[in-house]
């Protein structure tokens, strides 16, 4: 049952991670660069390059908690990524900055605050099982397996 | 033997960033890209209509003035058969294209978008090259008569701007270089000609669609 729910975090957290990633690598950067301007917290010298580098990582992260590569390095990552998001979306929240445009899905709808704090939040505890369950279906196993066999012969 | 692990571990990793790098920049020069809803008051027309037309134009541009005629008679043609939004591209060598799309979507807060762009269009000549800000933005207002404070606030708010320049962003990402450029169910499409030998086919594709 551990192993079923593991891999299914994984392919839960890591799929959330590669959508997004996709949709905010595709949309125009420019509208990464305006929502992260309207944070407050970094300058736009950092936005921009932020715009373009950020989307890829998700995508990366995600398809290496999907596919249980570097598995706790990804998911601690992702854990951090997660923290941070809420962090600054809270920041956000107190000093009531009109930001606009939160959302995973990009054409698919917008999130509110909460919605996104939530979402978010949700994520980040679907990242323990991800990580501690099923890790025999990963392909660091496979990978240690296959190099142990070598070993062997 | 963790030494090993490690390094097909990272080649792994890299064959895995190789390929969902050279995925998402194929899906780039192919122009997929998310697209975002157009202001209510740019888009015309049922979201469940069989022909979805996005148009990106520039208020500036000779050539959308007069593919807005045939925006409007197809339109007029097909009625609820067709959901038309306009996106904004004002194109960097036209200097009051980007003002001008500000001031339409002002009026278009108003209610007044169709009304005040065909105007800008209608009198294009007076404007698109003046050396000072064209007055015509105002006397349009008026003559539609909306509400000026209002509208002078909505054109100094960044996010107008913003909401235009985003236009014109994701015009760019779906490989818009030329207006008018209309995305028809996604077939792209540049200029007024090329959408009246493609409204040959518009039956057609209604009457598919209403039998899917």
């Amino acid at each position: 049952m551990k192993d079923i729910i593991g891999v299914a975090s994984r392919v839960a957290v890591g799929g959330v991670f590669v959508c997004s990633g996709a949709v905010h690598a595709l949309r125009a950067p420019l509208e990464a660069v305006y929502i992260t301007e309207a944070f407050k917290i970094v300058p736009s010298f950092i936005a921009y390059p932020a715009a373009y580098i950020l989307p890829f990582l998700e995508i990366y992260f995600g398809l290496f908690i999907m596919l249980g590569l570097f598995l706790r390095f990804s998911g601690v990552c992702a854990a951090a990524a997660l923290a941070l998001s809420e962090v600054i979306m809270c920041q956000a929240w107190l000093r009531a900055l009109p930001v606009v445009g939160l959302k995973c899905f990009g054409p698919f709808g917008v999130n509110s605050f909460g919605m996104e704090f939530v979402q978010n939040l949700a994520l980040l505890f679907l990242l323990y099982p991800a990580v501690s369950g099923g890790t025999e279906f990963t392909l660091d196993s496979l990978i240690k397996k296959w190099v142990m066999r070598e070993a062997r012969k | 033997m963790n030494r090993l692990v490690n390094i097909r571990r990272s080649f792994a990793a890299a064959v895995i960033v190789a390929f969902a790098t050279f995925v998402v920049l194929a899906a780039r020069q192919l122009g997929v890209t998310p697209v975002r809803r157009a202001p209510d008051f740019r888009v015309f027309g049922s979201e469940k209509a069989p022909l979805q037309i996005y148009e990106y134009t520039d208020l500036s541009c000779p050539a959308c003035a007069a593919a807005n005629g045939t925006v409007r008679h197809l339109a007029e043609v097909y009625g609820s058969d067709v959901r038309i939004s306009f996106k904004h591209y004002p194109l960097e060598m036209h200097k009051w294209a980007e003002t001008a799309a500000v001031y339409a979507d002002c009026a278009g807060e108003q209610g007044k978008f169709p009304d005040y762009t065909g105007m800008l269009f209608d009198r294009q000549r007076e404007w698109a090259d003046s050396r000072e800000e064209p007055i015509i933005f105002n006397m349009c207002a008026i003559q539609l008569k909306l509400d000026w404070d209002r509208m002078k606030v909505c054109v100094k708010n960044p996010e107008t701007l913003k909401r235009v320049r985003l236009d014109a962003a994701e015009g760019g990402a779906r490989g818009v270089n030329a207006t008018p450029t209309f995305f028809v169910n996604g077939d792209k499409i540049v200029g007024a000609g090329q959408l009246i030998e493609r409204a040959k086919d518009f039956d057609n594709i209604i009457r598919k669609k209403k039998h899917e």
